[in-house]
């Protein structure tokens, strides 16, 4: 069995996402899975804080699915959810690369494929 | 009628419509799709999409040409089926084309639509009156020519002489509106919620792209916000349709338990209606089931004439029971 380790991944910047789904939209365009099957899916989180403030934010989520568009980065494109980011969210390149970028600001999570 | 939906889109109390468009002698609607307006129309002609049409786009900067990319066979642009009925109405039409008439358009940029075509888009040259700031201190917005705002005193007129000429307040000022808990008390008591709504989707625009499958995907059922608090007083949970109800009716709605929404008040998805059900009347591709405009009463514009109680109606919720309905 392949034990691999990605070598390629995103860094997920979700302070800025707007819940708009168009990442949803560009995977669904770009392959044919059957409805509710996205490489990457938007999730909306609401909380109350301990101190009784309300807090509600977006995580475009990549899921089991995700094959990060290799078919596009092998031309030198970027994969189709993080061309379609209108608020510039995701950052495709390799894990060792993003990996330097994060905890520059808060909110970022870095995301390595199965 | 082009492409325009009034009973599932922007008409208030669309049974109203729907008894206007019947006492037409003739109807034609022109559109991208089957909505349930169109089922009213003797005729429908199919309209051409922004990717099937020549044309230029003028407000605003640059200056743009819009270029057909494609054809589909028996559709038109709305401008060649408007132009064809102008040349009827008026034989000595100043445009002998669609093409002329871009070109009258395009004449003060000194360019035609040819032209403009090569060059695809184009900013206003430097000094055009069409483009650059503190146009009033160089005299540019009065027909005078002088220095200022276009206003009778020339100044920026925040208590405005001409609103006062017209009998309206003439500085800003708070109306209440017509249908809340401080105008109408008495139905308040009964409908102690304010109805909002107009909140846009991610998916749609107003009431457009409901049969795309992509887009439904992402939001599928027409929705009311409410806040958790509300929701737990009323018995209904995330994800159960309730019924939204006002003096005008009842309408099924899908509830959406946020944050978003104040506990006083609820939002309520608008433009909804079902293209993958029936057509034809008394269905309407399920028109009169979750439109919110059913809701809205007709005819309360402010004394402007401008405004209606789109974000502060008021309402009840109550879930639906599947076996009693």
């Amino acid at each position: 069995m392949n034990k691999k380790k990605p070598e390629f991944g995103l860094l997920i910047d979700y302070e800025y996402c707007t819940g708009c789904h168009a990442c949803e939209l560009a995977c669904a365009q770009e392959y044919t899975h059957k409805v509710g099957v996205r490489g990457i899916k938007v999730f909306e989180v609401e909380q109350t804080r301990p101190d009784g403030s309300e807090y509600l934010a977006y995580f475009p989520f990549p899921t089991e699915t995700c094959l990060l568009c290799p078919h596009l980065t092998r031309e030198g494109f970027e994969p189709a959810c993080v061309k379609h980011c209108m608020a510039a969210c995701m950052k495709y390149g390799r894990i060792e690369d993003l990996a330097k970028e994060i905890g520059v600001k808060p909110r970022m999570v870095l995301w390595g494929p199965r | 009628m082009q492409t325009g939906n009034l009973i599932a889109g922007i008409g208030f109390e669309p049974k109203k419509w729907r008894e206007a468009l019947k006492k037409l002698d003739f109807v034609v609607a022109v559109d991208l799709f089957m909505t349930p307006t169109t089922q009213f129309a003797d005729v429908v002609l199919p309209a051409a999409t922004f990717l099937e049409k020549d044309s230029v786009r003028s407000w605003w900067v640059p200056l743009q040409s819009i270029n057909k990319a494609m054809s589909v066979e028996g559709c038109k642009p709305d401008v060649e089926i408007n132009f064809e009925l102008a040349k009827r109405f008026d034989p000595k039409l100043k445009w002998k084309s669609v093409e002329g008439l871009f070109d009258d358009i395009l004449k003060n940029s000194g360019m035609n639509f040819k032209e403009l075509r090569e060059k695809q888009w184009a900013l206003p040259p430097e000094g055009n009156p069409s483009a650059p700031y503190h146009r009033h201190e160089k005299g540019l917005l009065r027909k005078d020519g002088q220095p200022g705002f276009a206003t009778p005193s020339g100044k920026m007129e925040l208590y405005s002489s001409l609103r006062e000429e017209w009998g309206l307040e003439p500085l800003p000022h708070y109306e209440e509106p017509p249908f809340t808990a401080i105008s109408r008390p008495d139905l308040a008591e009964k409908y102690p919620l304010i109805l909002s709504t107009g909140r846009r989707s991610f998916a749609f625009f107003n009431a457009e792209h409901r049969m795309i499958p992509w887009l439904r995907e992402l939001d599928p059922d027409p929705t009311v916000e409410i806040h958790p608090e509300t929701a737990s007083s009323l018995g209904v949970s995330d994800g159960e349709w309730v019924w939204v109800e006002n003096w005008l009716g009842k309408q099924k709605f899908k509830a959406k338990v946020t944050i978003a929404v104040l506990p006083q008040m609820v939002m309520v998805a608008h433009g909804w209606w079902f293209p993958e059900e029936e057509g034809a009347e008394p269905s309407l591709f399920g028109a009169w089931k979750s439109n919110v405009n059913q809701l809205i009463p007709m005819g309360s514009q402010g004394k402007d004439g401008l405004g209606s109680p789109l974000k502060n109606l008021l309402c009840r919720i109550y879930k639906v029971h599947p076996e009693a309905e």
